[in-house]
């Protein structure tokens, strides 16, 4: 027997709030993210049975929520909304805030490289894997994404596993 | 000029604003939703579904391999449906019991339409001799979980010490009514969160892969084997490049494809791996391989082809326009088109409509040995259009695990959550034209 329901549900509990952080980085607003979050696992409980045989059932999420975004998830929704960071103590919070609001004019597809890059923190190979490209897109499309934010490069190529 | 730490910095920040919203809630919102989209569909389409016994249409939501068509019967017919589905109701002959063990007293009783329950004749009636009861736990006292039929009689078994840590693999035979150790399933010293998973049997021998995390936190994909006969469990390949996601045996030969796709074979005696294509295939069922992997990006994807590795043949499947999520054995495919199962052969003949939002199929999406659907409370033979009804007593059924799509459905004789015994259909029991 596999109790496929209690599980998901165990694991929406627990995992719940890193997916909506995930979600809203990759987003950039709140009501996307609660809308990208929850179709995502709409989708994955319709197959939780053989989505939890996987090594790693959240993997498996994120990799549905990244490609979702970057795919027939525009078309649902035109205008973009941008939340606000609120000004914290921290001292870098001005510049966070700014790149913040400029990740907005990304295209989905490089905002998605540069949050499994400097967010998830995955190796170029695996970001290739998850968006179905190929590295040597990962790498153009993370070239001009810091280049339209003016953020240098620290590395040309990130191939650390 | 800013850095790449200030991103960093940037998007840790931000995601410290993410909402909180209650997303089990959100997620049964939307699959409400969803369902009454369905209902309306199934109602425009003027689908007369007739419901069997009171308890499949109400329950069997905790159900493994777990289809859109099962969470649709799962909805209790709410106000707000009924208005959905219009007004056609049915009439609906209420079974008691089981249904197909003797004739029942039944009632009859008409109700507004359920989207779907289980159609179709009780299936000890259709196929007396694929239905069996038999111990739920083993000598020891453990827990089985059914694999597959190895034939019409035998059925392999895992046997669980504690849940999804498999201990014993067993046969259970229809004919003794006794089940017999295969072997005990050794687990890697030194690898943490050590899983069995699915295996595969061709009659002769019995293989399939664990996983695991090493001390270093690499995650290790193993193949194991051992003769059906029995004896010690030898593991013959070990490798932390990539993961497992099928299995097959072709006589001295284990066969296996990664998550990535890429099918490979080893000798169960010998060292050389042979890689069987160039191409990323994915095993199905020994010896037939799918362009499609069962990742999450290609649920709604069409298989295109269909490869037989040992003839290195391939046929290429026609697809109506629209469909999604189609599955091709070497005889049949299932999928989706306007939100309805459809049927059909790889060269596009014998295309059907079925009752329903489709076939889901459980750990493997594709076609039971190349003939049957199952949604869990339904079976669908697509060689003879035949369609049996499962009737429960309790609120849950299982799937047998094996790399190819099980032969194995199973349910409680009795209510509870851990029953003495199962209810067990074995399809490999089923004659060719019943």
């Amino acid at each position: 027997m596999r109790p496929g329901g209690v599980e998901f549900e165990d694991f929406v509990r627990t995992r719940g709030s890193a997916l909506l952080r995930y979600g809203y980085v990759l987003t950039g607003n709140a009501e996307d993210a609660a809308d990208l979050v929850q179709e995502a696992l709409l989708k994955v409980s319709d197959t939780w049975s053989r989505v939890r045989n996987k090594d790693s059932p959240e993997a498996y999420v994120r990799t549905t929520m990244a490609r979702q975004h970057i795919s027939w998830w525009r078309r649902r929704r035109k205008e973009h909304v941008i939340d606000e960071v609120p000004e914290g103590a921290h001292h870098d919070t001005h510049t966070f805030g700014e790149l913040w609001k400029e990740l907005a004019t990304l295209p989905r597809r490089q905002r998605a490289v540069l949050v499994l890059r400097y967010y998830e923190d995955l190796p170029d190979d695996e970001i290739a894997a998850i968006l179905g490209i190929s590295r040597g897109t990962v790498r153009s499309q993370a070239f001009r994404a810091l280049a339209t934010l003016r953020i240098r490069p620290a590395v040309l190529e990130r191939g650390r596993t | 000029m800013k850095t790449e730490g200030d991103l960093v910095g940037a998007l840790r920040q931000a995601a410290e604003q993410a909402p909180e919203p209650d997303l089990l809630a959100g997620v049964g919102e939307r699959r409400s939703r969803r369902t009454r989209r369905r209902a309306q569909l199934l109602a425009a389409a003027a689908v007369v579904v007739v419901v069997g016994a009171g308890t499949a249409a109400t329950k069997g939501i905790l159900v493994s391999g777990g289809g859109e068509g099962i969470e649709t019967a799962a909805q209790p017919s709410a106000e707000e449906d009924r208005g959905a589905v219009a007004e056609p109701t049915i009439t609906v002959t209420r079974r008691l019991g089981e249904g197909h063990e003797t004739a029942q007293p039944t009632t009859t009783t008409t109700v507004t339409a359920t989207p779907r329950g289980p159609a179709g004749m009780p299936v000890g009636r259709l196929w007396p001799k694929a239905l069996f009861q038999m111990p739920a736990k083993n000598a020891d006292g453990w827990r089985y979980r059914p694999v597959t039929g190895i034939n019409a009689t035998e059925v392999l078994l895992m046997a669980e010490s504690s849940f999804e840590k498999a201990g014993k693999i067993e046969i259970y035979d229809t004919k003794t009514g006794k089940a017999r150790l295969v072997t005990k399933v050794p687990a890697t010293k030194g690898l943490k969160k050590y899983y069995p998973q699915s295996a595969t049997t061709d009659g002769t021998n019995v293989a399939w892969y664990a996983t695991g995390t090493d001390k270093n936190q690499n995650r290790v994909a193993e193949i194991w084997w051992v003769p059906l006969s029995g004896g010690k469990a030898q593991k013959i390949y070990t490798t932390t490049e990539y993961a497992i996601n099928a299995i097959g045996l072709d006589g001295d030969q284990v066969v296996w494809s990664a998550v990535q796709g890429g099918v490979q074979q080893k000798p169960l005696l010998g060292s050389t791996i042979e890689l069987l294509s160039d191409e990323n295939l994915h095993l199905i069922h020994w010896p037939w391989a799918s362009d499609i992997g069962d990742g999450p990006d290609t649920l709604e994807a069409n298989q295109t082809k269909i490869v037989n590795l040992a003839e290195g043949t391939e046929t290429r499947i026609t697809v109506k326009a629209g469909t999604t999520g189609l599955r091709c054995g070497p005889t049949w495919c299932h999928g989706r088109l306007d939100d309805r199962g459809i049927i059909q052969r790889p060269d596009g003949s014998g295309f059907r409509r079925l009752p329903g939002a489709g076939f889901m199929g459980g750990l493997s999406p594709y076609p039971i040995l190349d003939r049957f659907l199952q949604s869990g409370d339904t079976v669908y033979d697509l060689n003879t259009g035949k369609q049996a009804a499962i009737t429960r007593v309790g609120d849950w059924w299982g799937v047998g695990t094996s790399s190819e799509a099980s032969t194995i459905l199973y349910w409680g004789v009795t209510k509870e959550q851990k029953p003495a015994r199962y209810w067990v259909l074995n399809l490999a029991a089923v004659p060719p034209e019943q």
